[in-house]
């Protein structure tokens, strides 16, 4: 469904992505794991139209061109982004944050069928319908991002960092959500930290190094791969000497 | 060094000497242009020294040129120039001490419509004064000055703006406002007592939008309110300085210079399309030159010239910063008193109860986890903590002092520094103006050359040795977290809330952030954490509290109160168990 092909991007002179290929298909859920700074971010931005992709790259949703296209019409394409920081407007409620997420063409003719869905998979929004989501907590918030994407009835979702801020339990919650999203048919591609719990439910996942695709996979083999293990998993020996950078 | 900085003053002399001379060769229609140039250089430079680094837009430079216009008005028949002068001033700034206790609240739009108002406000106000008890509406200045005189004048007054804006700008009260203009929370959790900062900026810019329409008053001999209080003045002003360039002290000399030039050939050759033109003058400067003549300089002239770093602060500005910044009490340590101690601390958001009948004690270098669901309040917990929200019930003490109903500055000043969930740095500041923020507004401040150290250590200390002079937004998000943490390490806090300050990272990173807060409990900090990263609650914290619906539902070691049934049921999940 969407197809990636040798995407780059720049920030000034700084590289962020290095021709990067990857495909998401209907109903699977995809993750990309690597470092803070590695390109992750970049990598949805471009595929959301946020941030331009240098010459050479082509990016299609459905067999349709997306690479040069604005963000707005990127969206009516299908393709919905959850930005990292959430993203939501502080002084309206959840309701009118979800209603707001049907604006696209595509989402209005069913926005009472989608609001139904939406709440019934996040009950919690429910309760709080008409809470001012400046006043809701982090977590909260982060689930109104998701279900103001989810308005839009996506073809494909890309959720930076979903589980950024919520407690083991919602994490846990959100994850089995994200598997009911992915029953209705719609793709999701997942940049995560939380690499233990996302491999658990992802179809395939791809590893960014630097900008560029290092490795990719399936959920069960990159799970397994010892390169893997060390880096996003905490199994191995993480050295904290003199030399290497203090902090977080 | 010594040679260029004699021949920096001899440069200056001499200019300053032609200046001085330039009425006694000039003709009339020369010196009355000197006038003018002079006059909107004051007017944008004081304009631009407070909404500059603020950036709240005012629009009432008007209403202080025509109130200082009024002064000379009333006041000249009976008081020498020198006291007509001072009087101006004065009135000038006791009204914006006034209007700006009132208004400094309002944000964005909200001050702009504000302050155009109050042109037209103040404008009413001397009309009805000047009809109903005054008997007329305009008033004749037979003032004994003339045109030279004015000039000089002004020329004092040019000088005297450039001084107090480069004293300003080199002093701690020039980096609260900075900080000010791009985040006030952050420069609250620094320990700036924000109102009072953006009161005394505004108050100085006014004094000197007064007295340069005391000035300027003898020029037009008879005054009425609709002369004096032109508000398209107002709007001129604007127009230069964002020409020229608001961040910088010659900018809006920059931009003064080439519009009232323009404005001049405009009105000389099209009188009735002045307005149309000056419109569109404006459009296209927002459009072409969002930094201004500066910015174009420093991008594209100037691009090797890196900007100064040095924070040494001259004699005479330190002794202007003490007076306007007087150092808060250092409050007496009591030394067996809990560091942090709340008592029954209650918050609700109208129905809703965020923090209920909570308590809890922390021992000095204790590192204290606070965890619970989503909304469960714990991030409001820590905001009662640091001010940002007043508790409706309950007491806080900091080592055994109550600091229950004190704002947010005065408790930073005290010792308690945080971070943000969503990460907040000082985006248009260099990583080092971002730590000096936290140096520099605690008690006791650190200013100057140590700061400058100082900050140089502590953004070694986390990492980021090398950005120094990086402006922040272009720092990566794990870097601006870096970044944040130096920046509340400089306040040298007794009590540390780092709220999901782990979050986003990935294990091996967040081995390196855990092994960073275990060495500043060596050191002896004492920290409150929020995080849902079981692993770093798990190795740092000797206790946790546990909150649900806003409630303590469990206290104790991280091992027993993770086991605990409750918890696994309200938090953990029975997975992750």
């Amino acid at each position: 469904m969407l197809e990636i092909r040798s995407v780059s991007a720049f920030y000034g002179k700084h590289q962020a992505l290095d021709n990067v290929s990857l495909d998401v298909v209907r109903g699977e859920i995809v993750v990309i794991l690597g470092a803070n700074g590695a390109g992750k971010t970049t990598l949805l931005k471009v595929s959301g139209g946020l941030v331009p992709s240098a010459p050479g790259a082509r990016i299609t949703m459905a067999g349709r061109d997306v690479t040069h296209i604005p963000a707005y019409q990127i969206v009516e394409a299908g393709i919905a982004l959850v930005p990292e920081g959430r993203g939501i407007f502080g002084e309206l409620t959840v309701r009118e944050n979800l209603l707001l997420g049907a604006f696209p063409a595509r989402a209005r003719a069913n926005e009472a069928a989608t609001l139904e869905v939406v709440l019934t998979l996040f009950p919690r929004l429910n309760e709080r319908l008409h809470q001012v989501v400046r006043t809701m907590s982090g977590g909260e918030q982060q689930m109104v991002a998701i279900g103001r994407a989810l308005m839009t009835s996506p073809d494909l979702l890309l959720l930076d960092e979903p589980s950024l801020g919520l407690a083991p339990i919602m994490c846990t919650e959100l994850f089995d959500r994200l598997a009911r999203i992915r029953a209705t048919g719609v793709g999701i591609l997942l940049v995560e930290q939380n690499a233990r719990q996302s491999l658990k439910i992802a179809d395939r996942g791809y590893l960014i190094e630097s900008g560029r695709i290092v490795g990719s996979g399936s959920g069960a083999v990159l799970k397994a791969d010892p390169a893997v293990q060390r880096a996003y998993l905490g199994t191995g020996e993480v050295h904290v000497g003199q030399s290497s950078p203090v902090a977080p | 060094m010594k040679v260029r900085t004699v021949a920096y003053a001899a440069t200056v002399g001499v200019a300053l000497a032609v200046f001085v001379a330039f009425p006694l060769v000039a003709s009339g229609y020369h010196l009355a242009l000197a006038i003018s140039l002079l006059y909107f250089t004051v007017l944008a430079t004081a304009w631009a020294l407070f909404s500059g680094p603020t950036h709240y837009i005012s629009l009432a430079t008007a209403a202080f040129f025509g109130i200082g216009a009024y002064t000379t008005a009333v006041l000249t028949e009976f008081l020498p120039w020198p006291l007509v002068l001072l009087a101006a001033a004065a009135i000038g700034c006791v009204v914006a001490l006034i209007v700006g206790l009132s208004t400094l609240r309002l944000s964005g739009i909200y001050f702009v419509i504000f302050s155009f108002g109050l042109a037209e406000l103040i404008r009413q106000l001397v009309t009805w004064y000047e009809v109903n008890i005054h008997g007329s509406i305009g008033r004749y200045i037979f003032a004994n000055t003339t045109s030279e005189g004015i000039y000089w004048r002004l020329l004092a007054l040019t000088v005297l703006v450039l001084g107090a804006g480069w004293l300003i700008r080199h002093s701690r009260f020039g980096l609260a406002v900075r900080v000010i203009g791009q985040d006030e929370t952050v420069a609250r959790h620094c320990g700036i007592d924000t109102t009072r900062a953006k009161l005394a900026l505004f108050a100085i810019s006014a004094s000197f939008m007064t007295v340069t329409g005391a000035v300027m008053a003898p020029r037009w001999t008879y005054i009425d309110p609709a002369i004096a209080f032109n508000p398209v003045l107002s709007f001129e002003v604007v127009i230069m300085a964002l020409f020229g360039g608001a961040g910088t002290l010659f900018g809006p000399l920059l931009g003064a210079v080439p519009l009232v030039l323009l404005f001049e050939v405009l009105i000389a050759t099209f009188p009735n399309y002045f307005s149309v033109v000056l419109g569109s003058v404006f459009v296209l400067i927002v459009y072409a030159l969002p930094n201004g003549v500066i910015g174009l300089l420093q991008t594209k002239l100037l691009p090797f010239r890196r900007p100064s770093l040095q924070f040494g602060m001259s004699p005479l500005a330190e002794k202007a910063t003490r007076a306007l910044w007087p150092r808060a009490a250092q409050p007496s340590a009591t030394s067996d008193a809990p560091v942090l101690r709340l008592d029954n601390v209650r918050k609700a958001f109208g129905g809703l109860v965020a923090v209920d009948s909570m308590g809890f004690d922390l021992r000095r270098g204790e590192i204290l986890g606070l965890i619970g669901p989503n909304g469960s309040g714990k991030t409001t917990a820590l905001n009662l903590i640091s001010g940002a929200l007043s508790p409706d019930g309950g007491e806080i003490a900091l080592s055994g002092e109550p600091i229950t109903m004190l704002p947010a500055h005065r408790i930073a000043q005290r010792g308690i520094a945080r971070t943000f969930q969503l990460v907040r740095v000082l985006p248009a500041s260099s990583c080092l103006e971002n730590v000096i923020a936290g140096l520099a507004f605690h008690s006791p401040a650190v200013w100057g050359v140590a700061a400058d150290t100082r900050a140089r250590l502590l953004l070694s200390r986390v990492g980021l040795a090398d950005k120094v002079a990086t402006p922040a937004r272009q720092l990566t998000y794990l870097d601006q977290k870096r970044l944040e943490l130096a920046r509340a390490l400089a306040l040298s806090p007794k009590l540390l809330l780092l709220d999901e300050w782990l979050a986003g990272l990935n294990a091996s990173e967040l081995q390196v952030g855990i092994a960073l807060v275990k060495l500043l409990r060596e050191e002896g900090s004492t920290i409150v954490i929020v995080e849902h990263a079981m692993d770093a609650i798990r190795s740092l914290c000797d206790r946790c509290v546990v909150m649900n619906a806003g409630r303590k539902i469990a206290e104790g070691p991280p091992a027993a109160v993770l086991a605990d049934r409750d918890v696994i049921r309200a938090y953990l999940g029975e997975d992750d168990a």
